[in-house]
């Protein structure tokens, strides 16, 4: 097995995203939870209240907290030079583990097996990681049509552009994206990369301020989570240029078939 | 009375924070005070908690105005020394950092208080305290029969700046439904503010507390060369020694510094 190029010196903080809490046994994974409700079960939580970003931040969905984080980046982050972040029931391996499921761009494993895969949380990084980026068979618009409303991606694209924060080739090139990253908020950052990444992102979240906006009840309701996701994926994959390495989606589950949450992040 | 006595008793009274030889004069004394090197509270509030609780282990605390983990924190002498845990709830993130690196086994919430629902959270904090080993409990000396009182915070500390919010936070719990055997809440009366104070006795003694330290004071120089009011302390009568109580109350005519409740003089 291939490991992951490791540094012997400490300078990874890992932050965990989720509403529940990383499986308890492993919580000595987690530096810091960010959560939208209290959790007893990590020793650092920070409770990210969706409130706070306006009458329709709960469209955020966990980009609330990472638009959180970003505002207090340097409180939190500190002289870290790496950030890894992963979720309460996901994480970016170095290494291809676990089983097949019903996501091709992931595979699965039980939360008692995480204790063999330590490497995929290490604190001492010596470079960024991220998803390997997974082709799809459609466009991101025609990917995005058939799980959420084409209106609202084209209406964030019409956004982007008006505001100036995309040309009209970048429109063009993010609508007609076939790779995505999933879960691309996940892996390992510098710190500089994910400073630049959240503060575009937090820029393109006004977009839930705008007339451009349409608010969405049921599963759609956090729309403007997806579209970041989206536009979080365009970015790593199109205007970032550092040096990555791609690791594994890798999902903590009972088994094979997994519950949906968003159709590209599982 | 020797020379040596005097000396020390006045030392007591001047000093705000724990020397190992001042277990000799607690007024209340608990097991394992004679092995407490230091402790952390600016105004002796731990020492209060042990003092009520006969030094009990293994306690829950819930600390809201958490701040640092251990300069002039409350619950650092407990978990430390006396094994216990809880949550502490802070504001800022900024203390992330040191809270991760003093007590990094001790569990934080960063959130606004006045945020919260404190009932999920009570109802965890007694199931955590519950699942804690089988270390001997004041409860088990209480309640010999199993009849352990159900709900129970063995410490609530209520510290949020400006005092006016700490009231908000008192008022967001739910009294009727758990109980805490022991309470520190920061009036700040040296401000000249006294809706918090007038409030939240009303509140406490409404749910049947016992008001034992009323305007405890504090050496704060900021605002003044002598110790200021600032918290008043309570205690459970359902689980506290009524001896305790009635001595405290019967010291608690005017502003005390906690010097005169935590030793003997």
């Amino acid at each position: 097995m291939v490991r992951w190029q490791a540094t012997h010196c400490a300078n990874t903080l890992n932050v965990c995203l989720g509403h529940k809490p990383f499986p308890d046994k492993f919580r000595h994974h987690v530096d810091v939870m960010l959560s939208p409700r209290p959790l007893l079960s990590p020793f650092q939580t920070v409770v990210v209240d969706d409130n706070k970003f306006g009458q329709h931040g709960s469209s955020l969905s966990e980009y609330s907290q990472l638009i959180w984080l970003y505002d207090h980046f340097s409180k939190v982050i500190n002289d870290y030079e790496y950030v890894r972040i992963f979720q309460y029931r996901r994480f970016v391996s170095p290494n291809d583990i676990g089983n097949v499921c019903s996501h091709p761009w992931a595979k699965w494993t039980k939360a008692r097996d995480i204790s063999r895969y330590d490497d995929a949380f290490r604190r001492a990084c010596s470079g960024e990681m991220f998803n390997h980026p997974f082709g799809f068979p459609e466009t991101v618009l025609g990917q995005y049509k058939n799980t959420h409303i084409e209106d609202d991606i084209l209406n964030f694209a019409r956004f982007l552009v008006e505001s100036n924060k995309f040309s009209h080739s970048d429109e063009s090139a993010f609508l007609n994206s076939v790779k995505l990253i999933p879960a691309c908020n996940m892996g390992v950052f510098k710190t500089s990369t994910l400073l630049w990444l959240l503060a575009e992102l937090k820029d393109a979240s006004q977009f839930m301020n705008t007339k451009y906006f349409t608010p969405r009840p049921g599963y759609q309701r956090r729309v403007t989570g997806f579209l970041l996701e989206r536009l979080n994926s365009y970015l790593l994959l199109n205007k970032y240029s550092g040096h990555r390495r791609y690791g594994f989606h890798t999902i903590i589950a009972d088994g094979p078939n997994i519950e949906t949450t968003t159709n590209i992040s599982g | 009375m020797d020379n040596h006595n005097n000396a020390e008793i006045h030392d007591v009274a001047k000093c705000w924070s724990w020397k190992k030889s001042h277990h000799s004069q607690l007024r209340y004394p608990f097991r394992g005070a004679s092995k407490i090197k230091e402790n952390y509270s600016q105004a002796f509030q731990d020492l209060f908690v042990l003092s009520m609780l006969d030094g009990v282990r293994s306690g829950t605390y819930l600390e809201i105005g958490a701040q640092e983990p251990c300069s002039n924190n409350n619950t650092c002498l407990l978990h430390r020394e006396f094994g216990w845990g809880g949550l502490s709830i802070e504001l800022d993130p900024v203390h992330l950092s040191t809270w991760k690196k003093e007590r990094p086994r001790s569990r934080l919430l960063i959130a606004d208080a006045l945020s919260l629902d404190y009932s999920g959270i009570l109802s965890e904090l007694v199931e955590l305290g519950a699942r804690k080993s089988g270390l001997p409990s004041l409860f088990s000396k209480l309640f010999p029969s199993g009849q352990k009182p159900t709900n129970r915070i063995d410490y609530l500390q209520l510290d949020i700046d400006p005092s006016i919010n700490t009231l908000g936070v008192l008022k967001l719990l739910p009294l009727s439904d758990f109980r805490f055997s022991v309470i520190t809440f920061e009036t700040d009366v040296y401000t000249g503010d006294l809706r918090a104070q007038a409030e939240s006795r009303a509140l406490l003694l409404d749910h049947g507390y016992k008001l034992v330290g009323a305007d405890v004071s504090v050496l704060y120089e900021p605002v003044s060369p002598r110790p200021v009011p600032f918290e008043d302390w309570w205690v459970d009568p359902l689980i506290i020694d009524d001896k305790k109580i009635t001595k405290l109350s019967s010291l608690a005519h005017t502003a005390v510094c906690p010097q005169d409740i935590i030793f003997e003089r």
